[in-house]
């Protein structure tokens, strides 16, 4: 093995799971989230050189968030994509829904809420508590002030319980 | 106080001190309106938490794989030659590799045919790496080099062949010999010991297809009509 790729590999292998995950959430296909965590660690290793070592995780997960964005880009020019379905008034939560039946929930259900939320808040989301960005970091990423993803968590937050919560309703839990 | 959407977001992101969340714990008492904001937040946080996962096994080989084929190809950088006009960066050309092909590539890796576009070096190399595994022998979906492809081992007369069919056209060695009056764009070429036949058919409901074997070149035609990939 050579020792830019050793070098590069020590550096951002650690950071496999936090890619898979923003991925994942991205994507919602498993083949393409997968091109999309190998084609970050190309273009990472290609741009290695100029990495200054600091802050690889968010080095490595800005560039996953642009390939993404680019990715949607070049998928919303060849096709018309169906959009998701409005979101017709969930019920407003009762305050004394217990911890223990969102912490219940199958994780199939929480990821198909998760992709139903507008893609700032999905980010912001996936960011900060899936791979543990802080909000300022998340904001570099992203581009925006660090209030702003912290509102984007809150209201992601907030509507991702509010679809959970309609569903459990549905299925009778609630 | 009055309801404020900004110190909401400060208080469940834990950046009130502790005076204001004071305040705003009061406010709460008799707010039902932020009182559900604030727990709406507490169980969107308590959902997600469901979904972390580490990365599978095969992403890391893959990656690690990737970045091998990668670093290689600083050094050398494959050429790749199509007909069907593909051509795409050698980045782009490396990217997507089944996790089922490792080792093959592994050993192309270290067996440096540079000239082969890696779909190829990827098949030859399973070839050259000795007995088919039952999985190739029944058949596998693999992606090399960002191609899908299937990929499926026969014994014929002894002798092992494997064919590897695509809805694209595969990229053809640099040594490949275009064969004369074929409209189908049929090549053969060989890769150290190996002989290939393949026939790329753009526009076709048919699949590209090539066959690999240590057989001569001339008697893969007819071994791709008995398999009925011609």
């Amino acid at each position: 093995m050579q020792d830019k790729e050793r070098e590069f590999l020590e550096a951002t292998l650690p950071h496999l799971d936090a890619l898979a995950s923003v991925a994942r959430h991205l994507t919602y296909d498993r083949q393409r989230a997968e091109d999309l965590v190998q084609e970050t660690y190309l273009r990472a290793f290609t741009a290695f050189a100029t990495h200054r070592g600091e802050h690889t995780k968010a080095w490595l997960v800005a560039i996953c968030v642009n390939l993404a964005r680019d990715d949607a880009r070049r998928r919303a020019r060849r096709v018309t994509e169906t959009p998701l379905n409005p979101m017709h008034d969930p019920p407003s939560l009762m305050p004394d829904v217990i911890d223990e039946v969102f912490a219940g929930i199958a994780r199939e259900t929480v990821s198909r809420a998760l992709s139903r939320l507008p893609e700032e808040q999905r980010v912001a989301i996936v960011l900060m508590d899936l791979t543990g960005h802080s909000a300022s970091e998340a904001g570099e990423i992203l581009g925006c002030s660090r209030n702003t993803v912290l509102s984007r968590v809150h209201r992601g937050h907030r509507r991702l319980a509010q679809i959970l919560a309609r569903e459990e309703v549905d299925r009778g839990v609630l | 106080m009055e309801c404020s959407d900004a110190r909401l977001v400060a208080f469940v992101s834990g950046e009130l001190s502790p005076d204001e969340e004071r305040a705003l714990d009061e406010h709460l008492l008799g707010c039902e309106e932020c009182w559900v904001a604030v727990r709406e937040d507490h169980l969107g946080r308590v959902a997600v938490a469901r979904l972390q996962e580490p990365a599978s096994m095969s992403l890391e080989d893959r990656v690690r794989t990737s970045v091998a084929l990668a670093a290689r190809s600083d050094d050398e950088p494959p050429r790749f030659r199509g007909r069907t006009g593909d051509r795409r960066t050698p980045l782009v050309v490396l990217a997507a590799v089944a996790a089922g092909a490792f080792a093959w590539l592994g050993m192309w890796i270290s067996s440096s045919r540079p000239s082969d576009p890696p779909q190829v070096a990827a098949v030859v190399a399973m070839l050259e790496a000795g007995a088919p595994s039952h999985a190739l022998r029944a058949g596998e979906q693999l992606v090399i080099a960002g191609q899908r492809m299937a990929v499926r081992a026969y014994e014929i007369g002894s002798v092992e062949v494997v064919a590897a069919t695509s809805d694209a056209a595969f990229a053809t060695p640099a040594s490949s010999e275009m064969l004369p009056g074929s409209s189908e764009h049929a090549w053969m070429a060989r890769s150290g010991t190996m002989s290939l036949y393949g026939v790329n058919r753009a526009g076709s409901r048919r699949p590209s297809m090539f066959l690999v074997s240590s057989m001569p070149t001339e008697k893969l035609p007819e071994i791709a009509a008995r398999l009925n990939l011609i």
